[in-house]
């Protein structure tokens, strides 16, 4: 088990050159010009393609009992909320925060 | 068939090669000595003392298949450089390279010989100039792209890279020059990685 004590970890992928996403983010393409897909499949191959490989990684990524993300990650909308949208991750996200909250700028799910 | 290496190059973990503000008595800018207090330690560099392990294996391996070596007119000097005919650039006498050394410049001049084997050659009709220069004089050699960023970003950008091979230092410096500032998106492939106490030695391969 993970012994967390109230530290803040920033634990994300990115490219050698250092980014979590490319250019041009649009709903179809929530990662922009990503090399793949748009929606981060190169970028994340190394999670979905060989999860036994990183079985402890994977793992950690889930342990984490809270979650702070911005907006741009939640979703595509930009500006005012001018629609409703949960979040790309379906009815059963995968932080599993279940018993705490993901926060997202002023608004809050549970 | 031999390679073209970018070969021990360190880096911030925000990708920087080199710091801001780079002068004559401050070479790497802002960074200081911070990007390669790693390798001073080693018995590569000081062969009277200095420790060993995992980053003295890296550093020997310096030595190992090169045949000649490419540097820019930054790696070479200071800004400014070139108005000095004293200038021998800022490896010291005896430089580490020991083989041939084109350096990519505006400015001509003629071939400097140094202690211990390095001789400097000043390139001014470009990278591709350099390397094929480099090429004939590596003899069968790798070629070595040493640096700066901006330099290796060039060879990269050109498509003329085969290996890349970084030293990661658990620094972030905010300002300089970034490694593939320019460079469209490679496909890499990692060959090799280890992570010593104060560096994180990576080596790519470049995939066309």
């Amino acid at each position: 088990m993970t012994d967390h004590s109230g530290r803040a970890i920033c634990n994300i992928t990115i490219s050698a050159d250092g980014y979590v996403a490319g250019p041009n983010q649009t709903e179809a393409r929530p990662f922009g010009d990503d090399g793949g897909d748009g929606f981060g499949d190169k970028l994340h191959a190394w999670m979905f393609e060989n999860p036994e490989e990183n079985r402890a990684e994977v793992e950690e990524l889930a342990s984490y009992q809270a979650v702070i993300m911005g907006r741009n990650m939640f979703g595509p909308v930009r500006g005012e909320w001018d629609r409703p949208w949960n979040g790309w991750w379906g009815d059963d996200p995968v932080f599993h925060a279940a018993d705490s909250v993901t926060h997202v700028s002023s608004r809050i799910l549970t | 068939m031999s390679l073209v290496r970018v070969h021990n190059f360190a880096i911030s973990l925000d990708g920087f090669g080199t710091g801001e503000g780079q002068s004559a008595t401050a070479h790497f800018g802002h960074a200081g000595d911070r990007l390669h207090q790693w390798m001073f330690a080693t018995r590569w560099w000081q062969p009277d003392g200095g420790g060993g392990g995992v980053d003295d294996v890296f550093t020997r391996q310096h030595d190992q298949g090169i045949g000649a070596e490419i540097m820019g007119a930054g790696k070479f000097g200071h800004p400014g450089w070139h108005e000095d005919p004293d200038w021998k650039g800022a490896w010291g006498p005896n430089p580490p390279f020991h083989s041939p050394v084109f350096v990519v410049t505006h400015h001509t001049r003629p071939p400097i010989e140094m202690e211990g084997g390095t001789t400097y050659h000043f390139v001014t009709d470009g990278i591709e100039s350099a390397l094929a220069q480099a090429r004939a004089a590596a003899d069968g050699g790798d070629v070595s792209i040493l640096g700066g960023a901006t330099t290796i970003n060039q060879y990269l950008a050109g498509g003329l890279v085969d290996e890349l091979r970084l030293h990661i230092v658990p620094i972030t410096l905010g300002a300089g020059a970034r490694l593939f500032e320019g460079v469209p998106p490679l496909k890499l492939e990692l060959v090799r990685s280890r992570a010593a106490d104060s560096v994180t030695h990576v080596t790519y391969r470049i995939l066309t």
